[in-house]
Protein backbone atom coordinates (compact mmCIF):
# COMPACT_ATOMS: atom_id res chain seq x y z
CA UNK A 1 0.00 0.00 0.00
CA UNK A 2 2.26 2.46 0.84
CA UNK A 3 5.10 1.22 -1.94
CA UNK A 4 1.80 2.36 -4.39
CA UNK A 5 1.19 5.64 -2.84
CA UNK A 6 4.66 6.30 -3.38
CA UNK A 7 5.02 5.22 -6.99
CA UNK A 8 1.36 7.15 -7.16
CA UNK A 9 3.31 10.30 -5.83
CA UNK A 10 6.60 9.98 -8.24
CA UNK A 11 4.32 9.76 -10.91
CA UNK A 12 2.39 12.75 -9.96
CA UNK A 13 5.83 14.57 -10.14
CA UNK A 14 6.89 13.00 -13.53
CA UNK A 15 3.62 14.56 -15.52
CA UNK A 16 4.56 18.04 -14.11
CA UNK A 17 2.32 18.51 -11.31
CA UNK A 18 4.21 21.04 -9.51
CA UNK A 19 6.43 19.90 -6.41
CA UNK A 20 4.78 21.36 -3.86
CA UNK A 21 1.31 19.69 -4.65
CA UNK A 22 3.22 15.85 -4.54
CA UNK A 23 5.31 17.13 -1.42
CA UNK A 24 1.77 18.36 0.15
CA UNK A 25 0.10 15.24 -0.73
CA UNK A 26 3.06 12.92 0.72
CA UNK A 27 2.57 14.62 3.71
CA UNK A 28 -0.99 14.80 3.90
CA UNK A 29 -1.21 11.31 3.06
CA UNK A 30 1.57 10.47 6.00
CA UNK A 31 -0.09 12.21 8.43
CA UNK A 32 -3.67 10.63 8.29
CA UNK A 33 -2.70 7.01 7.80
CA UNK A 34 -0.81 7.50 11.65
CA UNK A 35 -4.04 9.17 12.69
CA UNK A 36 -2.38 12.61 13.64
CA UNK A 37 -4.07 16.17 13.29
CA UNK A 38 -3.46 17.62 9.73
CA UNK A 39 -3.12 21.06 11.10
CA UNK A 40 0.78 19.94 12.09
CA UNK A 41 1.12 20.24 8.77
CA UNK A 42 0.85 24.11 9.04
CA UNK A 43 2.01 24.30 11.98
CA UNK A 44 5.48 23.21 10.63
CA UNK A 45 4.82 25.70 7.59
CA UNK A 46 4.17 28.41 10.62
CA UNK A 47 7.51 27.41 12.55
CA UNK A 48 9.01 27.96 8.48
CA UNK A 49 7.43 31.46 8.40
CA UNK A 50 8.95 32.34 12.01
CA UNK A 51 12.38 31.69 10.88
CA UNK A 52 14.28 34.78 11.66
CA UNK A 53 16.63 34.60 8.51
CA UNK A 54 13.69 33.74 6.07
CA UNK A 55 12.88 37.35 5.43
CA UNK A 56 16.56 38.03 3.61
CA UNK A 57 15.20 35.48 0.69
CA UNK A 58 12.72 38.03 -0.19
CA UNK A 59 14.87 41.07 -0.06
CA UNK A 60 18.13 39.39 -2.14
CA UNK A 61 15.72 38.01 -4.57
CA UNK A 62 14.21 41.31 -5.00
CA UNK A 63 17.64 43.00 -5.14
CA UNK A 64 18.87 40.89 -8.00
CA UNK A 65 15.35 41.53 -10.16
CA UNK A 66 16.09 45.11 -9.71
CA UNK A 67 19.53 45.15 -10.79
CA UNK A 68 18.98 42.32 -13.61
CA UNK A 69 15.59 44.87 -14.94
CA UNK A 70 18.12 47.84 -14.51
CA UNK A 71 20.85 46.81 -17.03
CA UNK A 72 23.56 45.39 -14.32
CA UNK A 73 24.41 42.89 -16.80
CA UNK A 74 25.34 45.05 -19.37
CA UNK A 75 27.47 47.48 -16.53
CA UNK A 76 29.24 44.10 -15.13
CA UNK A 77 29.88 43.27 -19.49
CA UNK A 78 31.33 45.97 -19.66
CA UNK A 79 33.31 46.92 -16.47
CA UNK A 80 35.10 43.32 -16.64
CA UNK A 81 35.90 44.02 -20.27
CA UNK A 82 37.93 47.70 -19.35
CA UNK A 83 39.37 45.64 -16.88
CA UNK A 84 40.55 41.97 -18.76
CA UNK A 85 39.47 42.45 -22.00
CA UNK A 86 42.72 43.02 -22.99
CA UNK A 87 44.35 39.99 -21.86
CA UNK A 88 44.53 36.91 -23.93
CA UNK A 89 41.43 34.96 -23.64
CA UNK A 90 39.99 38.20 -21.70
CA UNK A 91 36.66 38.45 -23.50
CA UNK A 92 36.49 34.56 -22.17
CA UNK A 93 37.58 35.76 -18.59
CA UNK A 94 34.77 38.53 -19.00
CA UNK A 95 32.34 35.90 -19.66
CA UNK A 96 32.72 33.59 -16.58
CA UNK A 97 32.82 36.74 -14.00
CA UNK A 98 30.07 38.80 -15.31
CA UNK A 99 27.99 35.73 -15.54
CA UNK A 100 29.02 34.48 -11.90
CA UNK A 101 28.34 37.80 -10.52
CA UNK A 102 25.12 37.69 -12.40
CA UNK A 103 23.96 34.32 -10.96
CA UNK A 104 24.60 35.15 -8.05
CA UNK A 105 21.92 37.46 -7.90
CA UNK A 106 19.52 36.45 -10.27
CA UNK A 107 18.15 33.11 -7.96
CA UNK A 108 19.85 30.30 -9.75
CA UNK A 109 17.05 30.09 -12.17
CA UNK A 110 19.17 29.66 -15.17
CA UNK A 111 17.95 32.81 -16.54
CA UNK A 112 21.72 34.14 -16.78
CA UNK A 113 22.56 32.09 -19.95
CA UNK A 114 19.13 34.45 -21.48
CA UNK A 115 19.92 37.81 -19.98
CA UNK A 116 23.65 37.02 -20.80
CA UNK A 117 24.26 34.39 -22.67
CA UNK A 118 22.90 36.25 -26.25
CA UNK A 119 25.12 39.11 -25.85
CA UNK A 120 28.06 37.37 -24.98
CA UNK A 121 28.00 34.27 -27.19
CA UNK A 122 27.78 36.67 -30.27
CA UNK A 123 30.58 38.71 -28.91
CA UNK A 124 33.00 35.95 -28.76
CA UNK A 125 32.23 34.61 -32.19
CA UNK A 126 32.45 38.34 -33.23
CA UNK A 127 36.17 37.79 -31.70
CA UNK A 128 37.16 34.94 -34.03
CA UNK A 129 36.40 32.20 -30.56
CA UNK A 130 36.03 28.92 -32.00
CA UNK A 131 32.09 28.32 -32.01
CA UNK A 132 31.52 24.96 -29.84
CA UNK A 133 34.37 26.80 -27.34
CA UNK A 134 31.78 29.76 -27.05
CA UNK A 135 28.89 28.17 -26.86
CA UNK A 136 30.34 25.57 -23.98
CA UNK A 137 31.27 29.15 -21.75
CA UNK A 138 28.45 30.36 -22.00
CA UNK A 139 26.41 27.26 -21.14
CA UNK A 140 28.66 26.65 -18.24
CA UNK A 141 29.31 29.98 -16.96
CA UNK A 142 25.45 29.96 -16.38
CA UNK A 143 25.54 28.31 -13.03
CA UNK A 144 28.96 29.30 -11.52
CA UNK A 145 27.70 31.54 -8.99
CA UNK A 146 25.98 29.61 -7.19
CA UNK A 147 28.06 29.74 -4.41
CA UNK A 148 28.59 33.52 -3.97
CA UNK A 149 26.95 35.85 -1.43
CA UNK A 150 23.57 36.06 -1.89
CA UNK A 151 22.80 33.25 -3.80
CA UNK A 152 19.27 32.14 -3.32
CA UNK A 153 20.24 28.34 -3.12
CA UNK A 154 22.81 29.15 -0.18
CA UNK A 155 20.12 31.26 1.55
CA UNK A 156 17.31 27.93 1.01
CA UNK A 157 20.38 25.26 2.04
CA UNK A 158 21.09 27.57 5.47
CA UNK A 159 17.16 27.65 6.40
CA UNK A 160 16.82 23.57 5.76
CA UNK A 161 19.70 22.66 7.08
CA UNK A 162 19.55 25.31 10.12
CA UNK A 163 22.91 26.54 9.75
CA UNK A 164 24.75 29.89 9.81
CA UNK A 165 23.92 31.62 6.04
CA UNK A 166 26.86 34.13 7.07
CA UNK A 167 29.18 31.08 7.60
CA UNK A 168 28.39 29.06 4.34
CA UNK A 169 28.81 32.53 2.37
CA UNK A 170 32.46 32.78 3.57
CA UNK A 171 32.20 28.79 3.10
CA UNK A 172 31.55 29.39 -0.98
CA UNK A 173 34.09 32.32 -1.22
CA UNK A 174 37.19 30.33 -2.26
CA UNK A 175 35.74 27.29 -3.85
CA UNK A 176 33.68 30.04 -6.54
CA UNK A 177 37.36 31.87 -6.48
CA UNK A 178 39.12 28.33 -7.52
CA UNK A 179 36.57 26.97 -10.21
CA UNK A 180 36.97 31.01 -11.64
CA UNK A 181 40.83 30.51 -11.51
CA UNK A 182 40.62 26.48 -13.18
CA UNK A 183 37.86 27.72 -16.08
CA UNK A 184 40.11 31.75 -16.50
CA UNK A 185 43.06 29.36 -17.43
CA UNK A 186 41.66 26.90 -19.89
CA UNK A 187 40.26 30.07 -21.35
CA UNK A 188 43.01 31.63 -21.89
CA UNK A 189 44.53 28.85 -23.57
CA UNK A 190 42.43 28.67 -26.22
CA UNK A 191 42.04 32.07 -26.45
CA UNK A 192 45.85 32.41 -27.33
CA UNK A 193 45.81 29.15 -28.93
CA UNK A 194 42.96 30.46 -31.34
CA UNK A 195 44.37 33.58 -31.63
CA UNK A 196 40.89 35.44 -30.76
CA UNK A 197 41.10 39.07 -30.74
CA UNK A 198 41.41 41.10 -27.58
CA UNK A 199 39.13 43.81 -26.56
CA UNK A 200 41.25 47.08 -25.84
CA UNK A 201 39.03 50.22 -24.43
CA UNK A 202 40.19 53.56 -24.64
CA UNK A 203 41.25 55.17 -21.33
CA UNK A 204 37.85 57.39 -22.01
CA UNK A 205 36.03 53.87 -21.96
CA UNK A 206 37.70 52.60 -19.18
CA UNK A 207 36.15 55.68 -17.20
CA UNK A 208 32.95 55.50 -18.44
CA UNK A 209 32.57 51.58 -17.97
CA UNK A 210 34.21 52.20 -14.37
CA UNK A 211 31.77 54.88 -13.50
CA UNK A 212 28.83 53.43 -14.62
CA UNK A 213 29.37 49.28 -13.26
CA UNK A 214 31.42 50.13 -10.29
CA UNK A 215 28.76 50.30 -7.65
CA UNK A 216 27.23 46.89 -9.10
CA UNK A 217 30.63 45.42 -8.25
CA UNK A 218 30.82 47.39 -4.61
CA UNK A 219 27.64 45.45 -3.88
CA UNK A 220 28.76 42.13 -3.35
CA UNK A 221 31.74 43.49 -1.78
CA UNK A 222 30.15 45.39 0.88
CA UNK A 223 27.73 42.66 1.41
CA UNK A 224 30.88 40.28 2.27
CA UNK A 225 32.56 43.08 4.18
CA UNK A 226 30.05 44.02 5.92
CA UNK A 227 29.33 39.94 6.66
CA UNK A 228 32.52 39.28 7.41
CA UNK A 229 32.80 42.09 9.58
CA UNK A 230 29.88 41.53 11.79
CA UNK A 231 28.45 44.40 11.45
CA UNK A 232 25.51 43.18 9.06
CA UNK A 233 23.06 40.09 10.03
CA UNK A 234 21.89 38.23 7.11
CA UNK A 235 18.76 39.71 6.99
CA UNK A 236 20.10 43.24 7.07
CA UNK A 237 22.62 42.80 4.38
CA UNK A 238 19.29 41.74 2.69
CA UNK A 239 17.68 44.83 3.66
CA UNK A 240 20.67 47.15 2.82
CA UNK A 241 21.05 45.09 -0.53
CA UNK A 242 17.62 45.82 -1.26
CA UNK A 243 17.35 49.53 -0.66
CA UNK A 244 20.57 50.07 -2.33
CA UNK A 245 19.62 48.16 -5.66
CA UNK A 246 16.32 50.48 -5.72
CA UNK A 247 18.29 53.55 -4.92
CA UNK A 248 20.90 52.76 -7.86
CA UNK A 249 18.39 52.02 -10.37
CA UNK A 250 15.72 54.33 -9.28
CA UNK A 251 17.90 57.19 -8.42
CA UNK A 252 21.40 56.94 -10.33
CA UNK A 253 21.09 54.86 -13.21
CA UNK A 254 17.26 55.80 -13.98
CA UNK A 255 16.41 52.95 -15.16
CA UNK A 256 13.49 51.46 -13.66
CA UNK A 257 11.32 54.66 -13.71
CA UNK A 258 7.84 53.96 -15.05
CA UNK A 259 5.20 51.56 -13.69
CA UNK A 260 5.53 48.80 -15.98
CA UNK A 261 9.02 48.53 -14.84
CA UNK A 262 7.79 48.14 -11.07
CA UNK A 263 5.05 46.13 -11.49
CA UNK A 264 7.12 43.47 -14.09
CA UNK A 265 10.03 43.56 -10.82
CA UNK A 266 7.48 42.86 -8.17
CA UNK A 267 5.73 40.11 -10.14
CA UNK A 268 8.92 38.58 -10.90
CA UNK A 269 10.28 38.68 -7.54
CA UNK A 270 7.27 37.38 -6.24
CA UNK A 271 6.89 34.41 -8.47
CA UNK A 272 10.81 33.66 -8.14
CA UNK A 273 10.31 33.90 -4.08
CA UNK A 274 6.50 31.94 -3.98
CA UNK A 275 7.51 29.12 -6.10
CA UNK A 276 10.26 28.12 -3.90
CA UNK A 277 9.54 29.25 -0.48
CA UNK A 278 5.72 27.38 -1.09
CA UNK A 279 7.85 24.07 -1.74
CA UNK A 280 9.98 24.76 1.31
CA UNK A 281 6.83 25.22 3.18
CA UNK A 282 5.24 21.75 1.88
CA UNK A 283 8.46 20.33 2.45
CA UNK A 284 8.49 20.83 6.09
CA UNK A 285 5.39 19.10 7.19
CA UNK A 286 6.79 16.03 5.32
CA UNK A 287 10.29 15.70 6.46
CA UNK A 288 9.48 16.03 10.20
CA UNK A 289 6.55 13.01 9.42
CA UNK A 290 9.86 11.38 7.93
CA UNK A 291 11.90 12.19 11.01
CA UNK A 292 8.95 10.62 13.04
CA UNK A 293 8.43 8.11 10.97
CA UNK A 294 12.31 7.42 11.57
CA UNK A 295 13.61 7.20 7.95
CA UNK A 296 16.86 8.49 8.09
CA UNK A 297 17.62 6.36 10.89
CA UNK A 298 16.26 3.31 8.98
CA UNK A 299 18.40 5.27 5.70
CA UNK A 300 21.68 5.15 8.26
CA UNK A 301 21.66 1.69 9.39
CA UNK A 302 21.59 0.20 6.28
CA UNK A 303 24.21 2.80 4.95
CA UNK A 304 26.39 1.82 7.98
CA UNK A 305 26.38 -1.78 7.03
CA UNK A 306 28.14 -1.01 3.58
CA UNK A 307 29.93 2.14 3.87
CA UNK A 308 32.83 2.31 6.82
CA UNK A 309 35.00 5.37 6.29
CA UNK A 310 34.02 8.71 5.44
CA UNK A 311 35.85 8.40 2.16
CA UNK A 312 33.68 6.17 1.10
CA UNK A 313 30.34 8.57 2.14
CA UNK A 314 31.95 11.13 0.38
CA UNK A 315 32.41 9.04 -3.05
CA UNK A 316 28.91 7.85 -2.69
CA UNK A 317 27.43 11.38 -1.74
CA UNK A 318 29.04 12.57 -5.25
CA UNK A 319 27.69 9.79 -7.58
CA UNK A 320 24.10 10.37 -5.96
CA UNK A 321 23.85 14.24 -5.81
CA UNK A 322 25.41 14.17 -9.62
CA UNK A 323 22.81 12.01 -10.44
CA UNK A 324 19.99 13.73 -8.35
CA UNK A 325 21.27 17.05 -10.05
CA UNK A 326 20.93 15.88 -13.27
CA UNK A 327 17.25 15.06 -12.68
CA UNK A 328 16.04 17.74 -10.44
CA UNK A 329 15.92 21.31 -10.36
CA UNK A 330 18.29 22.55 -7.60
CA UNK A 331 15.65 23.88 -5.28
CA UNK A 332 14.06 20.71 -5.52
CA UNK A 333 16.63 18.70 -4.77
CA UNK A 334 17.89 20.82 -1.67
CA UNK A 335 14.59 20.85 0.09
CA UNK A 336 14.02 16.76 -0.74
CA UNK A 337 17.55 15.48 -0.30
CA UNK A 338 19.18 17.71 2.61
CA UNK A 339 16.78 16.41 5.58
CA UNK A 340 17.77 12.95 4.52
CA UNK A 341 21.50 13.83 3.95
CA UNK A 342 22.20 15.79 7.31
CA UNK A 343 22.14 12.88 9.87
CA UNK A 344 24.47 10.70 7.79
CA UNK A 345 26.95 13.16 7.14
CA UNK A 346 26.70 14.00 10.74
CA UNK A 347 27.22 10.11 11.30
CA UNK A 348 30.51 10.52 8.89
CA UNK A 349 32.08 12.96 10.43
CA UNK A 350 31.40 15.66 7.69
CA UNK A 351 31.12 19.36 8.88
CA UNK A 352 27.55 20.60 8.01
CA UNK A 353 28.49 23.40 6.41
CA UNK A 354 31.29 21.82 4.07
CA UNK A 355 27.83 19.46 3.00
CA UNK A 356 26.22 22.78 1.83
CA UNK A 357 29.30 23.73 -0.05
CA UNK A 358 29.73 19.83 -1.60
CA UNK A 359 26.09 19.59 -2.12
CA UNK A 360 25.93 22.80 -3.84
CA UNK A 361 28.98 22.13 -5.75
CA UNK A 362 27.45 18.93 -7.35
CA UNK A 363 24.21 20.53 -7.69
CA UNK A 364 25.84 23.24 -9.93
CA UNK A 365 27.68 20.88 -12.07
CA UNK A 366 24.18 18.89 -12.40
CA UNK A 367 22.96 21.71 -14.66
CA UNK A 368 25.14 20.42 -17.03
CA UNK A 369 24.13 16.90 -17.07
CA UNK A 370 21.48 15.40 -19.41
CA UNK A 371 18.71 14.33 -18.91
CA UNK A 372 17.17 17.35 -17.07
CA UNK A 373 20.45 19.72 -16.91
CA UNK A 374 18.42 22.83 -17.32
CA UNK A 375 21.33 24.72 -18.59
CA UNK A 376 21.48 22.66 -21.55
CA UNK A 377 18.04 23.41 -22.71
CA UNK A 378 18.31 27.21 -21.78
CA UNK A 379 20.98 27.18 -24.23
CA UNK A 380 19.67 24.29 -27.08
CA UNK A 381 16.29 27.25 -26.70
CA UNK A 382 18.58 30.42 -27.00
CA UNK A 383 21.48 29.80 -29.26
CA UNK A 384 19.07 27.17 -31.88
CA UNK A 385 21.48 24.41 -31.47
CA UNK A 386 20.57 20.65 -31.03
CA UNK A 387 20.88 19.46 -27.66
CA UNK A 388 23.88 16.87 -28.10
CA UNK A 389 25.75 19.64 -29.51
CA UNK A 390 25.31 21.83 -26.72
CA UNK A 391 26.23 19.04 -24.59
CA UNK A 392 29.70 18.14 -26.42
CA UNK A 393 30.44 21.73 -26.41
CA UNK A 394 30.32 21.57 -22.63
CA UNK A 395 32.37 18.33 -22.21
CA UNK A 396 36.18 20.09 -21.70
CA UNK A 397 34.11 22.46 -18.65
CA UNK A 398 32.22 19.68 -17.21
CA UNK A 399 35.82 17.59 -16.96
CA UNK A 400 37.76 20.94 -15.10
CA UNK A 401 34.81 21.43 -13.40
CA UNK A 402 34.03 17.85 -11.94
CA UNK A 403 38.40 18.06 -10.97
CA UNK A 404 36.98 20.69 -9.25
CA UNK A 405 34.48 19.08 -7.50
CA UNK A 406 37.12 16.49 -5.89
CA UNK A 407 38.94 18.93 -4.24
CA UNK A 408 36.09 21.15 -3.05
CA UNK A 409 34.69 17.56 -1.41
CA UNK A 410 38.41 16.29 -0.37
CA UNK A 411 39.90 19.35 1.02
CA UNK A 412 36.94 20.52 3.05
CA UNK A 413 40.18 23.56 4.39
CA UNK A 414 38.61 25.30 1.00
CA UNK A 415 35.22 25.76 2.41
CA UNK A 416 36.25 25.73 6.31
CA UNK A 417 39.57 27.99 5.77
CA UNK A 418 37.86 30.66 7.68
CA UNK A 419 37.63 28.27 11.29
CA UNK A 420 39.46 28.81 13.81
CA UNK B 1 -13.46 30.63 -27.17
CA UNK B 2 -16.20 29.06 -25.32
CA UNK B 3 -18.12 30.70 -22.14
CA UNK B 4 -16.55 28.65 -19.49
CA UNK B 5 -12.55 29.52 -20.77
CA UNK B 6 -13.97 33.25 -21.10
CA UNK B 7 -15.25 33.38 -17.80
CA UNK B 8 -12.19 31.62 -16.33
CA UNK B 9 -9.89 33.95 -18.13
CA UNK B 10 -11.52 36.93 -16.44
CA UNK B 11 -12.02 35.28 -12.90
CA UNK B 12 -8.19 34.67 -13.03
CA UNK B 13 -7.67 38.35 -14.41
CA UNK B 14 -9.35 39.65 -11.63
CA UNK B 15 -7.62 37.47 -8.97
CA UNK B 16 -3.94 38.33 -10.68
CA UNK B 17 -4.48 41.80 -9.97
CA UNK B 18 -5.10 41.47 -6.24
CA UNK B 19 -2.53 39.07 -5.89
CA UNK B 20 0.08 41.71 -7.72
CA UNK B 21 -1.48 44.82 -5.50
CA UNK B 22 -1.04 42.28 -2.56
CA UNK B 23 2.67 41.42 -3.52
CA UNK B 24 3.77 45.04 -4.07
CA UNK B 25 2.32 46.43 -0.78
CA UNK B 26 3.82 43.44 1.16
CA UNK B 27 7.05 43.78 -0.59
CA UNK B 28 7.24 47.63 0.17
CA UNK B 29 5.89 47.48 3.90
CA UNK B 30 8.89 44.68 4.70
CA UNK B 31 11.37 46.32 3.05
CA UNK B 32 10.43 50.14 4.89
CA UNK B 33 9.64 47.99 8.69
CA UNK B 34 13.05 46.70 8.23
CA UNK B 35 14.92 50.08 7.41
CA UNK B 36 13.27 51.27 10.29
CA UNK B 37 14.01 48.57 12.17
CA UNK B 38 18.01 49.06 11.63
CA UNK B 39 17.74 52.96 11.59
CA UNK B 40 15.99 52.54 15.21
CA UNK B 41 18.61 50.11 16.31
CA UNK B 42 21.90 51.79 15.65
CA UNK B 43 20.71 55.22 15.79
CA UNK B 44 17.65 55.67 18.68
CA UNK B 45 19.07 51.75 20.28
CA UNK B 46 15.29 51.46 20.07
CA UNK B 47 13.48 48.36 19.32
CA UNK B 48 10.49 48.58 16.92
CA UNK B 49 7.99 46.08 19.08
CA UNK B 50 6.41 44.15 16.98
CA UNK B 51 7.77 44.64 13.80
CA UNK B 52 10.08 41.29 13.14
CA UNK B 53 6.49 38.92 14.00
CA UNK B 54 4.83 41.73 11.31
CA UNK B 55 7.69 41.35 8.39
CA UNK B 56 7.62 37.62 8.73
CA UNK B 57 3.94 37.47 8.60
CA UNK B 58 4.26 39.78 5.03
CA UNK B 59 7.04 37.36 3.79
CA UNK B 60 4.67 34.45 4.17
CA UNK B 61 2.21 36.85 2.26
CA UNK B 62 4.41 37.39 -0.68
CA UNK B 63 5.14 33.49 -0.80
CA UNK B 64 1.47 32.89 -1.14
CA UNK B 65 0.76 35.70 -4.04
CA UNK B 66 3.91 34.66 -5.91
CA UNK B 67 2.40 30.75 -5.79
CA UNK B 68 -0.92 32.08 -7.19
CA UNK B 69 0.30 34.07 -10.03
CA UNK B 70 2.87 30.99 -10.56
CA UNK B 71 0.06 28.69 -11.06
CA UNK B 72 -1.76 31.12 -13.89
CA UNK B 73 1.90 30.90 -15.54
CA UNK B 74 3.07 27.38 -14.82
CA UNK B 75 6.17 28.67 -13.12
CA UNK B 76 6.19 25.98 -10.64
CA UNK B 77 9.22 23.86 -9.76
CA UNK B 78 8.12 20.52 -11.14
CA UNK B 79 10.19 17.67 -12.75
CA UNK B 80 8.13 17.02 -16.08
CA UNK B 81 10.37 14.32 -17.00
CA UNK B 82 7.64 12.48 -18.65
CA UNK B 83 6.10 15.66 -20.80
CA UNK B 84 9.65 15.64 -22.44
CA UNK B 85 8.51 12.04 -24.09
CA UNK B 86 4.59 11.91 -23.88
CA UNK B 87 2.77 13.06 -27.12
CA UNK B 88 0.68 16.61 -27.13
CA UNK B 89 -2.48 14.63 -27.24
CA UNK B 90 -1.57 12.84 -23.97
CA UNK B 91 -0.67 16.11 -21.73
CA UNK B 92 -3.79 17.85 -22.96
CA UNK B 93 -5.98 14.48 -21.73
CA UNK B 94 -3.92 14.72 -18.41
CA UNK B 95 -3.87 18.42 -17.83
CA UNK B 96 -7.95 18.14 -16.32
CA UNK B 97 -7.22 15.36 -13.90
CA UNK B 98 -3.68 16.65 -12.68
CA UNK B 99 -4.55 20.32 -11.90
CA UNK B 100 -8.26 18.95 -10.20
CA UNK B 101 -5.38 16.83 -7.99
CA UNK B 102 -3.44 20.14 -7.47
CA UNK B 103 -6.82 21.72 -6.55
CA UNK B 104 -7.78 19.17 -4.19
CA UNK B 105 -4.64 18.92 -2.39
CA UNK B 106 -4.93 22.95 -1.95
CA UNK B 107 -8.50 22.37 -0.26
CA UNK B 108 -7.50 19.67 1.55
CA UNK B 109 -4.77 21.87 2.94
CA UNK B 110 -6.85 24.96 3.61
CA UNK B 111 -9.41 23.43 5.78
CA UNK B 112 -6.62 22.56 9.04
CA UNK B 113 -5.04 25.83 7.87
CA UNK B 114 -8.67 27.35 8.95
CA UNK B 115 -8.69 25.94 12.26
CA UNK B 116 -5.64 26.19 13.40
CA UNK B 117 -5.94 29.99 12.58
CA UNK B 118 -8.83 30.24 14.44
CA UNK B 119 -7.50 28.68 17.75
CA UNK B 120 -4.62 30.77 17.35
CA UNK B 121 -6.56 34.06 17.19
CA UNK B 122 -8.53 33.13 20.20
CA UNK B 123 -5.45 32.25 22.33
CA UNK B 124 -3.29 35.81 20.71
CA UNK B 125 -2.26 38.27 23.22
CA UNK B 126 -3.33 42.05 22.63
CA UNK B 127 0.51 42.18 21.85
CA UNK B 128 0.63 39.16 19.28
CA UNK B 129 -2.58 40.26 17.34
CA UNK B 130 -1.29 41.69 14.37
CA UNK B 131 1.31 39.16 13.77
CA UNK B 132 -1.39 36.27 14.54
CA UNK B 133 -3.95 37.84 12.20
CA UNK B 134 -1.19 38.12 9.26
CA UNK B 135 -1.25 34.15 9.51
CA UNK B 136 -4.82 34.55 8.08
CA UNK B 137 -2.62 33.98 4.97
CA UNK B 138 -1.95 30.44 5.05
CA UNK B 139 -6.47 29.02 4.80
CA UNK B 140 -6.79 31.96 2.44
CA UNK B 141 -3.81 30.89 0.39
CA UNK B 142 -4.67 27.65 0.31
CA UNK B 143 -8.24 28.01 -0.73
CA UNK B 144 -7.11 30.49 -3.49
CA UNK B 145 -4.61 28.47 -4.75
CA UNK B 146 -7.18 25.76 -5.20
CA UNK B 147 -9.02 27.69 -6.86
CA UNK B 148 -6.42 28.51 -9.48
CA UNK B 149 -5.85 25.27 -10.44
CA UNK B 150 -9.68 24.60 -10.69
CA UNK B 151 -9.40 27.47 -12.67
CA UNK B 152 -6.66 26.25 -14.84
CA UNK B 153 -8.63 22.53 -14.85
CA UNK B 154 -11.57 25.08 -16.72
CA UNK B 155 -9.15 26.45 -18.88
CA UNK B 156 -8.01 23.47 -19.83
CA UNK B 157 -11.11 21.58 -20.72
CA UNK B 158 -12.30 23.94 -23.56
CA UNK B 159 -10.95 22.98 -26.96
CA UNK B 160 -8.05 24.89 -27.96
CA UNK B 161 -8.66 28.04 -30.31
CA UNK B 162 -8.07 27.15 -34.27
CA UNK B 163 -6.98 30.72 -35.08
CA UNK B 164 -6.43 33.54 -32.88
CA UNK B 165 -8.66 36.41 -32.87
CA UNK B 166 -7.19 39.99 -34.00
CA UNK B 167 -7.18 42.71 -31.18
CA UNK B 168 -10.15 44.80 -31.01
CA UNK B 169 -9.72 48.13 -32.84
CA UNK B 170 -8.42 51.26 -30.77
Amino acid sequence: MTAAIILALILLALLGVPLFIVLAAGALIMAMSSDMDTAVLIIEMVRLGSSPTLIAIPLFTFAGVVLSHGGAPRRLIQVFTALVGRMPGGLAVVTLTSCAFFTAFSGASGVTILALGGLLHGMLLREAYPARFSLGLVTSAGSIGLLLPPSLVILVYGVIAQVSIEQLFLAGLVPTLLLLVMLSLYSMRIGRATHAERTIYTRAQIKQALREGIWDVFLPVGIIGGLLSGWLTISEAATVTAAYAVVLEVAIHRTLHTSRHLIEVVRETTVLVGSILIILSAAMGLTNLLIDAQIPMQLLETLEQHIHSPLQFLLLLNVFLLVVGAMMDIFSAIVVVIPLLLPLAHRFGVDPIHLGILVLANLEIGYLTPPVGINLFLSCQRFKVPLLSVFRSTLPFLAIMLIWLMLVTYVPMLSLWWKP
Amino acid sequence: MTSLKRGCQLLERLLLRGWLIVAALSLALMLLLSLAQILARNFLHLGLGEADAVIRGLVMWVVFAGAAIAVHSHRHIRIDVLNLILPAAWQRILAVPLQLIASAVCAALAWPAARFWWQEWQAAAPADQIATALLIIFPFGFAALSLHFLINAGAATAPPATAVSPPPAG
